[in-house]
């Protein structure tokens, strides 16, 4: 999936808005107004289904559109593993924008937090 | 191929203007128009003097108060900080202008504070015009020198300049505009407007980019100093010899502008309205400034639950911008759109769509569908569909 590919699927925007309540969230937001929610579970088989909205600038979607994509049916193992630094490579992510993998991140963590939690 | 829709940030070229440019290269007037001992030199110097008179024909002034620049920013330092230094003899002079301008012209404000002289701005009105009665509220005594902009180059708004040149005129204050974004487009008579120095590009108007003129009233003003020093060509107030080919193609652009001027403003309404009122379709969006007052060819929409970069990389097939596109490289809000009062969300939110004379009401309507379906996919990615 190339950058433009990944700005405009959808496979895993949470759509529904009243199915979030069988999911985890967790919201990360930057200073600058872009947020980024991703909703999270565990199967029977403890494998991750996750969903995301999202708001911000072209590289931003499109980077959480790949992360969320090779998220799915991952053990919380491979989960915490996962790099999400090669993404800022695959889309050519310019240096001024390199805090949206902070973002990316922040989200991510707290995601692994609940769902060990859960 | 996308569809440009950027008119305000540049133009291309009209076809007669590459014709003209490219016989004046061929021809045997590739002489220097400053070099009169020959007749290479009298040749170029007929295109460069006919050219003139065209030009100084589109604002009714003379010839003679017609000097070549660079375009509008260089006609921008000149008229100001030439003119400043120029008149200064150590005493502060008063200048007046407002937050809507060209970065250009704040700069050049910024550039004689710093050499002694003091600036206040004007707010614009809560539409984001100066319209008379603004331009009154907030004048003193003691401005010796305002700066107003015709059409504002990122909503479009027409400020009111016959009725502020006409005080000015009155109260002996000298009257510069910035015609960068209206020469061409919207009428201008430099003679009614009470208008003393006007900064012209050509450019924005299907012209070659990098000439453009200043007029300079030759009663009011007369001189300004040279802010590039030199041969002393255009009467020893800016050096540097002539692009003959760029200023024929100017005229070209200006001559053309003036013959289609009508019937390129009704034709850019009709695309206007075309793409407001697909757009109508959709809500939450709102216009910067008013529709009234407004040269049609420029829209600045304001979406203040998006982000304009994500919408403009969403509008694949169309190449529209931010605002300006002297800001439109960097991360900094727009100056136009702050001082007009929008919030921080609703600058992130604005893209500018601008027609010109090669806008299709096809291609109108086709942005408008574009922008719909590029506003729903990002309200879907928030989960707000």
């Amino acid at each position: 999936m190339n950058q433009k590919e990944a700005f405009f699927d959808t496979a895993h925007v949470m759509q529904d808005s009243s199915a979030g309540d069988e999911f985890i969230t967790e919201l990360a937001t930057s200073s600058n107004g872009m947020w980024l929610k991703l909703f999270s579970r565990l199967d029977q088989e403890g494998k991750s289904q996750v969903y995301y909205q999202v708001h911000g600038c072209p590289h931003l979607i499109a980077i959480t559109s790949m992360l969320i994509s090779d998220l799915q049916n991952k053990s919380i193992q491979e989960l915490e593993t996962h790099n999400i630094k090669e993404y800022a490579e695959i889309i050519n992510l310019p240096k001024t924008k390199q805090d949206r993998l902070f973002l990316l991140e922040d989200a991510l963590k707290g995601c692994i937090k609940h769902l060990k939690r859960a | 191929m996308k569809t440009y829709l950027d008119f305000a940030s540049t133009t291309p070229m009209a076809l007669e203007v590459i014709e003209q440019m490219n016989a004046v290269m061929s021809e045997a007037s590739y002489g220097n128009p400053s070099s009169l001992d020959h007749q290479f030199g009298v040749s170029a110097n007929k295109i460069v003097e006919e050219s003139r008179k065209v030009v100084a024909g589109l604002i009714n002034a003379d010839p003679d108060e017609i000097l070549w620049t660079s375009g509008a920013t260089e006609s921008n330092n000149l008229a100001i900080v030439g003119f400043h230094q120029f008149q200064y003899k150590g005493k502060p002079m008063r200048f007046m202008t407002s937050h809507l301008e060209h970065k250009s012209v704040i700069e050049c404000m910024h550039t004689i504070e710093s050499h002694g002289s003091n600036i206040c701005f004007i707010r614009p009105n809560d539409h984001g015009r100066i319209d008379f009665e603004t331009f009154l509220d907030q004048i003193d005594k003691d401005i010796i020198f305002v700066s107003c902009m015709h059409v504002n180059n990122e909503t479009g708004l027409i400020n009111d300049i016959e009725e502020i040149g006409k005080y000015c005129r009155n109260n002996e204050i000298i009257f510069h505009v910035d015609a960068a974004q209206s020469i061409g487009k919207i009428p201008i008579d430099v003679k009614d407007m009470c208008i003393d120095l006007l900064s012209m590009s050509a450019h924005k108007v299907y012209g070659p980019k990098g000439i453009g003129a200043l007029y300079i009233n030759k009663e009011t003003v007369g001189r300004v100093k040279s802010i590039i020093v030199g041969g002393g060509q255009e009467r020893g107030m800016r050096s540097g010899t002539l692009p003959t080919h760029q200023i024929a193609g100017m005229a070209t652009a200006y001559d053309l502008s003036k013959i289609r001027m009508h019937e390129d403003h009704g034709h850019i309404k009709q695309c206007r309205e075309a793409f407001l009122k697909k757009l109508s379709g959709i809500s939450g969006w709102r216009i910067n400034g008013a529709e009234k007052h407004t040269y049609p060819g420029i829209i600045s929409i304001s979406f203040p639950d998006l982000y304009s970069e994500s919408l403009i990389y969403a509008m694949e097939g169309f190449a529209i911008s931010r605002g300006s596109a002297c800001s439109s490289d960097h991360d900094e809000p727009s100056h136009v759109l702050k001082s007009m009062g929008l919030l921080d969300h609703e600058i992130d939110g604005t893209i500018r769509i601008s027609f010109g004379r090669n806008t299709t009401l096809n291609e109108a309507n086709a942005a408008a569908s574009e922008l719909i379906k590029s506003v729903s996919h990002l309200r879907n990615l928030k989960g707000d569909n």
